[in-house]
């Protein structure tokens, strides 16, 4: 289980441009590097972030190494009902990681 | 005097034969001095593009890639992708790549982005391994390419070794 923060509006109103943003706390081993006895550090990175709100995928991340340790990102959704927004995040050696926030939204 | 004129003939020569050979240089010359089209097309500067294109053409607007041009560390390097779509169902950004022209892997990220996110954009942080060419490419559910460049110079490269704090 991995550790991240996240940022989602606790209220908004309906059609409201939201914004959110989440920070995964992760190493993002990219497979190059080596330890002080010169062994490669496995790659190791969170290769898929879902955003999920209200049980429906509106946003997915395919990273890799190419995506700086500790991932953050941030981006909109449009608030409809209120509800859940759901995080979840698998990295390579297959741990798992979520996270989730409500939100009221006002007509 | 037969000498002297030898030598007027074989100058005469000479320049003729310099002025000749510097012809066919002076469009090159005048190609130098327009403004730098120094960018190589995408599909040379990121060749993984013919990948996810399959051959669909790729024009270059619609996209807007805010990065800065000098980042000091490529451990960190932040990084802001706006598409310029109405996001409706009809017509919506489907998948973002964000490619880089150096780095081990060029596919820095894919992101698919849904109707219901409102607007396409996205803000997060990079590595890069050198000074090199950052490309943003957006697929739209008409399946068309729009696209993006930007060129970062990196005065520390994200680099390999553990004996690096990061």
């Amino acid at each position: 289980m991995t550790v991240a923060r996240i940022l989602v509006p606790p209220t908004a109103k309906r059609g409201e441009l939201v914004e959110l943003r989440i920070a995964i706390q992760h190493p993002m081993e990219t497979g190059f590097r080596m330890d002080n006895n010169g062994k490669v550090i496995p790659k190791n990175t969170v290769h898929t972030l879902l955003c999920r709100y209200n049980g429906s995928e509106v946003f997915r991340a395919e990273m890799g190494s190419g995506i700086a340790a500790n991932p953050y990102l941030q981006f909109y959704i449009i608030a409809q009902d209120s509800g859940n927004i759901e995080f979840s995040w698998v990295d390579d050696r297959g741990e798992k990681g979520a996270a989730s926030s409500p939100i009221t939204v006002t007509a | 005097m037969n000498h002297i004129a030898k030598r007027h003939t074989r100058r005469r020569l000479l320049t003729g034969i310099a002025g000749g050979s510097l012809l066919p240089l002076v469009p090159l010359a005048a190609q130098a001095q327009l403004p730098p089209a120094a960018r190589p097309p995408l599909l040379e500067l990121v060749p993984v593009l013919k990948e996810i294109t399959r051959g669909a053409p790729v024009r270059e607007a619609r996209v807007k890639l805010e990065i800065p041009h000098l980042a000091e560390n490529g451990h960190l390097v932040p990084l802001t992708v706006t598409v310029d779509s109405p996001m409706t169902p009809a017509d919506h950004v489907r998948t973002l790549y964000l490619l880089s022209e150096k780095n081990s892997r060029p596919v820095i990220a894919k992101i698919g982005f849904s109707p219901a996110t409102g607007r396409a954009t996205l803000t997060t942080r990079i590595r890069l391994s050198g000074a090199q060419y950052v490309v943003a490419v957006a697929q739209m559910s008409d399946g068309g390419f729009w696209a993006a460049s930007a060129d970062v110079v990196v005065t520390e490269t994200a680099c390999l070794d553990a004996t690096d704090p990061t």
